[in-house]
């Protein structure tokens, strides 16, 4: 998220955008998560489709809250330049 | 004047004897006891592993000595202050005695893997809330901490629920969640298709694969989390310069890159050519050495096309003549030096 905008006389480099992305990601790694358990709960016994699930769940949620964590991380300094 | 009498300065282990001290003795203990339980259940195991390991004296000894170096690092770590060196040798001690003890009992009641699973995830909490109260301690560094407040009910109830409840309330939903998702593979393994079934059910089925299953379904619980909970605390907690120092570690690999990168002064080759040289003659060193004699010297010829030509027929037979000649004109030669020895022998006597 390399947009640049003005808010208060402080250039800011990472756009608010970011944290609903990240947060976007963490629900969508949440549905993967509940799909998983869903695909392996009877009657469906697609259990190397629910490791898939899960599989996809995990990546999504570290993508988001490596997302929003850089986000907080880049406000706060952004916040305090000095 | 008489002079005023100083205090005695305290004593080297009056810092380890306050109240607050006993409080962290206290909170660290049970990681303690449960390193000694399993201690002893490895002590006096008699699983197939230390007994193929008895045929070796060395290894017997250092799988029956393992348990007790584990707990005395164990106890370097209180003294020394860290809880993860603690947590760590409390979890490898866990699993050194899932994998090699027959049973582990505490207090004569034997333990199954979930209740030692309980107990290592209660004794690893309050060590780190032990060390947590030690950590505030030395903060305070012996003045009384403040913990009145004037603001609502409602924040001092969130403030305990956080400070307390939500760890504890972490660690019973993680020991049950990893209960669940454990007991729940074995079935799960038996609907996959063959071979797989039959793998994933026979490696469920031994201890060590329930071992590692368990840790590893217990890793990723946690993991996820710390995913969740990161950010918010993050948010709510990170000040400044902190967030200064995580942005620089952040990009610490790219710049350490970009430095050598730039530093970086491609050398005129002269080395890279010693080195080659070197090579090369270590190379023909170790053939000279190595080889049968003459073998080396009749490879390079092949090598380099420098054997003898092979002679035409006619220059065969000239030679063959030649050598016939020398060997004829040996022979006369020689008798004709018998011919003169003899004529001096009966000239001379």
């Amino acid at each position: 998220m390399a947009t640049s905008s003005t808010s208060g006389g402080i250039q800011r480099r990472f756009a608010v955008a970011s944290l609903w992305v990240g947060i976007a990601l963490i629900a969508i790694s949440i549905y993967f998560f509940l799909a998983s358990v869903t695909l392996i709960s009877p009657p469906t016994q697609a259990v190397v489709a629910a490791l898939l699930s899960a599989v996809i769940g995990f990546v999504m949620l570290s993508a988001g809250t490596t997302l929003v964590r850089t986000y907080v991380v880049a406000r706060v300094v952004e916040q305090n330049p000095k | 004047m008489a002079a005023q009498e100083e205090p005695a300065p305290p004593s080297f282990l009056s810092k380890y004897e306050t109240r607050g001290a006993l409080v962290y003795y206290a909170l660290v203990l049970p990681a303690i006891v449960a390193e000694v339980v399993f201690s002893i259940a490895i002590a006096s195991s008699s699983g197939d592993l230390v007994a193929s390991a008895s045929s070796n004296g060395a290894v017997a000894s250092a799988v029956q000595l393992l348990p007790w170096a584990l707990l005395t690092a164990s106890l370097y770590a209180i003294y020394s202050f860290r809880p993860s060196l603690l947590v760590t040798m409390l979890i490898a001690s866990f699993f050194l005695a899932a994998s090699v003890a027959n049973t582990i009992s505490f207090l004569g009641v034997p333990l199954d893997l979930g209740d030692a699973v309980v107990l290592v995830i209660a004794a690893a909490f309050l060590a780190l809330a032990g060390f947590n109260y030690g950590r505030g301690l030395k903060l305070l560094g012996g003045r009384r901490p403040d913990i009145t407040s004037s603001g609502p009910l409602g924040y001092n109830v969130l403030g305990i629920a956080l400070d307390a409840a939500v760890p504890l309330a972490a660690a019973i939903a993680l020991v049950v969640l990893v209960e669940t998702v454990v007991g729940d593979l074995g079935v799960q393994a038996a609907r996959l298709p063959q071979p797989l079934s039959s793998l994933a059910t026979l490696y469920l089925q031994t201890r060590i694969g329930l071992v590692f299953t368990t840790l590893f379904v217990a890793g990723a619980a946690i993991w996820a989390m710390r995913q969740f909970l990161e950010p918010l605390v993050l948010y709510f907690t990170l000040n400044a310069a902190d967030a200064k120092k995580e942005l620089l570690g952040e990009i610490e690999p790219t710049t350490k890159t970009v430095r050598k990168m730039a530093l970086y002064r491609p050398s005129g080759g002269l080395a890279w050519g010693f080195l080659t040289v070197a090579y090369c003659a270590g190379i023909f060193a170790a053939l000279a050495i190595f080889l049968p004699s003459g073998q080396l010297s009749r490879d390079l010829l092949a090598i380099l096309d420098l054997r003898a030509p092979s002679p035409a027929p006619a220059e065969v037979l000239i030679q063959s003549s030649i050598q016939n000649a020398i060997v004829w004109v040996d022979i006369h030669f020689a008798q004709s030096q018998d011919y003169i020895r003899d004529i001096i022998k009966l000239l001379w006597g």
